[in-house]
């Protein structure tokens, strides 16, 4: 084959794409190594427990109890990995971004912009930014409703948005109509996002300037 | 020239397509394996439309099955796209190569029991699919929701799809005609974009970085891997089905080159405004507005080809299903120029544009040609002479496409007021309420279009029968007049 | 129809324009996504290394892809550039013949 100069080019063309094959896997190892991502405990060790979790435990305190025992640290790593879990399971981020964008005013809508670091954690393996907004953006729902809002929302959502189009999640729930496992696990995945914001609690349009202010725009995420 | 072509070929047998290949006793084309991909391909068609209507009816606050894990509107949302880009597509593909590959090499695929082994091997990884994603085990990864555990088995399918068909084509020497370019390139495309596009955001990279590679896998996907294979499908039928060669062989030479050349690195136009660094979103703006330069000399062949049969528009149905395809293709491809700009984009990302595109694409560009392939091929491949009924293939046809065209505009339409009410900062609550009607025509199209292929795997059913065909019982009666045996 | 495999005059006027008209402004905007990635090498902006990856990826494809081309043309594949799509027709007519089904219009829609 080699003894044709066509025979040179068509090994030497099979050869590239055996190295962009190779490159692509060899060369963000290398470019990564040194940049290791943050783990949820890290997450969690930084930005601390979000006081929902612990009302939460309050509130349901034998439920709790029997799925997650204590209120603390590794409790709440494995609610979040368990909620990260059903929030991909569930198709969640099929109607529900996790970005806001620097244009349409997004950002007094949604909170501030969304900024690089903000994806550098284990719970964005695979990143999930989201391509259709049915629903409203999640990424900084973080303390923005109570969780006896989100508790009355997953059961029966027309009941609390009466035009929402988001189905009913009777399984995140027990017999006797109280959040299970799954459904404190997505919860507090909802209540933890953007809760490592600075401004955070944001809440939607309340913020310095009153209801709705739109000059508040945060364009740090911007190059 | 005919001589060496007439040497090439040996005696075959007087069944559909099943001339003796060159080398040996086996028939030129398996077509057993073309049948089942085909009747396989309708399968999910059905299925994963169903699945699409029932996440739809979701959208108008309608659930069945309400209360179900399993049938949870989300989790069908899976199955739709994952069905039909593997489901229907991949098998009809399958199918297709399966016919088209041995008859334009004059050999047959590389091993007969490796065709057997990766048709069951595909429906496995299907069923096992679907199941995995109804108990809520996706990926999050668009196009790609394939639970983990299934990537690197259906990635083990692909090469093995490569190394049948590969084979064939490596055997012939001399020029290669168009579609034997696409085929190869599209091959080892496929490959490598499932792998990049499964792997690396799950295992490799993170953050940013992987959900730029997940867009770059969207646009491959449909670009590299359906794209590829769907025109160099049109190279090969609409000649043969015009009679007449292909308008200028240079000039698809070049649409190909200039696809291999300009298309890869277009994805990260799905995620403009993100935190991806800008000039690489304006980079991605710039070559798609290249890509679509390069689609017009493809659209501008075929139409020349087309020039003084248009009559064939009317006559023939797949020539019809093919055309009208390129026309939502170049459609597709307008739109893509300019929705890829950053003005747009400001409207448009996040709304119902985005699906509207998406399903004329899918279905309006890539699923008309195989329809109108599998309308050419599957009398061939049963063993029919004609097919159980010409109506209903033009009921078919013309539900589809309107519903299509409908469906289409709708979405579009409604992609438009919710970006522009997202802009003014109204309230959510006011823009579900303003897409309501939208969201309601789009079940109703979606519905008539479940509806037309419903009749047409009617039709497909009553010829694999044998059933005694309508039209053949009216030609007797009408004796021989040649424009009864027009409408086709 | 088989003998004659010369292209027109107006098909290869329209060759090259297309090329002149649609492949040149494409290749512009490659050399300008090139020039990029030579700017994210040199480290103008740290943001911007992860996506040399996928950028740099793109290059050594595309130097494939050349190499295919270069290939190809080598190989005499575009020496008669018209010939396949004739040799394409032919070998189908011949094979649908054998199968039993002439190209005649009665098996013209089906």
């Amino acid at each position: 084959m080699l003894e044709s100069k066509s025979g040179v080019f068509f090994v030497a063309g099979l050869a590239f794409f055996g190295i962009a094959f190779i490159v692509m896997g060899a060369l963000p190892y290398t470019i990564y190594r040194g940049l290791p991502e943050e783990s949820v405990a890290d997450m969690i060790q930084e930005h601390g427990i979000v006081p929902e979790f612990v009302e939460l435990a309050e509130k349901f305190p034998t439920q709790f109890k029997e799925y997650y025992g204590e209120c603390n640290v590794e409790s709440f790593e494995a609610a979040l990995r368990r909620g990260h879990r059903i929030y991909i399971g569930e198709a969640c981020w099929h109607c529900h971004s996790q970005f806001v964008r620097p244009v349409s005013k997004e950002s007094s809508r949604w909170g501030p912009v969304a900024h690089a670091r903000e994806y550098n954690n284990e719970l964005q393996r695979p990143v999930l930014f989201g391509t259709r907004r049915v629903g409203p953006d999640l990424s900084r729902e973080a303390g923005r409703r109570s969780n006896d809002w989100h508790i009355a929302h997953f059961y029966k959502p027309t009941n609390v948005v009466p035009s929402s189009v988001m189905p009913e999640y009777s399984w995140f729930f027990d017999d006797d109509g109280y959040p299970n496992r799954d459904g404190m696990a997505i919860i507090m995945y909802v209540q933890w996002l953007g809760s490592w914001i600075d401004e955070y609690p944001y809440y939607l349009g309340e913020g310095p300037k009153g209801p709705g202010s739109a000059e508040n725009i945060d364009m740090s995420g911007v190059e | 020239m005919a001589d060496t072509v007439e040497s090439n070929i040996s005696e075959g047998s007087n069944i559909s397509g099943a001339s003796i290949s060159k080398d040996g006793n086996r028939p030129l084309v398996e077509v057993n394996l073309v049948k089942w991909h085909f009747i396989m391909g309708i399968a999910f068609l059905l299925v994963s439309m169903l699945a699409g209507f029932l996440y739809s009816l979701q959208f108008m606050q309608i659930y069945p099955l309400k209360g179900i894990a399993f049938f949870s509107p989300g989790r069908w949302r899976f199955v739709h796209t994952n069905g039909v880009a593997y489901g229907f597509i991949a098998n009809v593909f399958l199918g297709m190569l399966h016919w088209v590959v041995p008859r334009l090499t004059l050999r047959p695929a590389a091993s007969r029991s490796l065709g057997y082994f990766i048709f069951f091997a595909w429906q496995g990884i299907l069923v096992a699919t679907v199941i995995g994603l109804l108990m809520g085990q996706a990926q999050a990864l668009e196009w790609g929701e394939t639970p983990v555990w299934i990537d690197p088995v259906a990635l083990l399918g692909l090469i093995l799809v490569a190394i049948n068909f590969i084979a064939p084509i490596m055997k012939v020497s001399g020029p290669l005609y168009v579609t034997m370019w696409y085929f190869m390139a599209a091959f080892v495309w496929t490959v490598l974009v499932y792998a990049m596009g499964n792997f690396l955001p799950e295992y490799h990279m993170n953050g940013v970085a992987a959900g730029a590679i997940g867009g770059l896998f969207i646009h491959d996907l449909v670009g590299l891997f359906v794209t590829p294979l769907g025109w160099g499908m049109m190279y090969y039928f609409v000649p043969i089905i015009l009679r007449k060669p292909i308008w200028s062989h240079g000039l698809s030479l070049v649409g190909f080159w200039g696809l291999a050349f300009f298309y890869p690195l277009n994805g990260i136009h799905h995620f403009l405004y993100t935190p991806i660094p800008m000039f690489l979103q304006y980079g991605a703006v710039i070559s798609t507005i290249a890509v679509e330069l390069v689609v017009t000399t493809v659209i501008f062949n075929f139409f020349m080809t087309l020039r003084g049969s248009g009559d064939m528009l009317r006559r023939s149905i797949p020539i019809r299903w093919f055309y009208t395809g390129m026309i939502f293709y170049f459609t597709t491809c307008f739109q893509c120029a300019f929705q890829t700009t950053l003005t747009f984009q400001q409207i448009i990302h996040f709304t119902d544009w985005v699906v509207g595109h998406a399903h004329l694409v899918m279905f309006g560009v890539f699923g008309f040609w195989l329809l109108g392939t599998m309308v050419y091929l599957l009398p061939r491949v049963l063993g029919r002479t004609r097919w159980y009924s010409e109506s209903l293939h033009e009921w078919h046809y013309w539900i589809t496409a309107i519903s299509m065209l409908v469906m289409f505009f709708d979405l579009t339409i409604a992609g438009l007021i919710q970006g522009y009410m997202w802009k003014e900062l109204a309230s959510w609550e006011s823009t579900l309420k303003a897409s309501a009607p939208f969201w309601m025509i789009r079940s109703i199209s979606g519905t008539a279009m479940i509806f037309a292929q419903f009749i047409f795997a009617y039709n497909v059913l009553m010829t694999w029968l044998g059933k005694p065909s309508k039209e053949a019982a009216m030609d007797r009666a009408v004796a021989t007049d040649e424009e009864g045996l027009a409408p086709a | 129809m088989v003998s004659k495999t010369k292209q027109t005059r107006a098909q290869r006027i329209t060759l090259i324009l297309f090329i002149l008209v649609f492949l040149l402004p494409a290749g512009v905007g490659f050399a300008i996504k090139l020039y990029e990635f030579m700017t994210v090498a040199n480290g103008a902006t740290s943001e911007g290394t992860f996506m040399l990856v996928p950028v740099l990826n793109y290059f050594i494809v595309f130097m494939g892809m050349l190499c295919m081309l270069a290939w190809a043309a080598t190989n005499g594949m575009f020496r008669d550039i018209e010939k396949p799509k004739f040799d394409m027709l032919q070998r189908e007519k011949e094979l649908d013949e054998r199968d039993g089904k002439p190209w005649n219009d009665e098996t013209l829609f089906n």
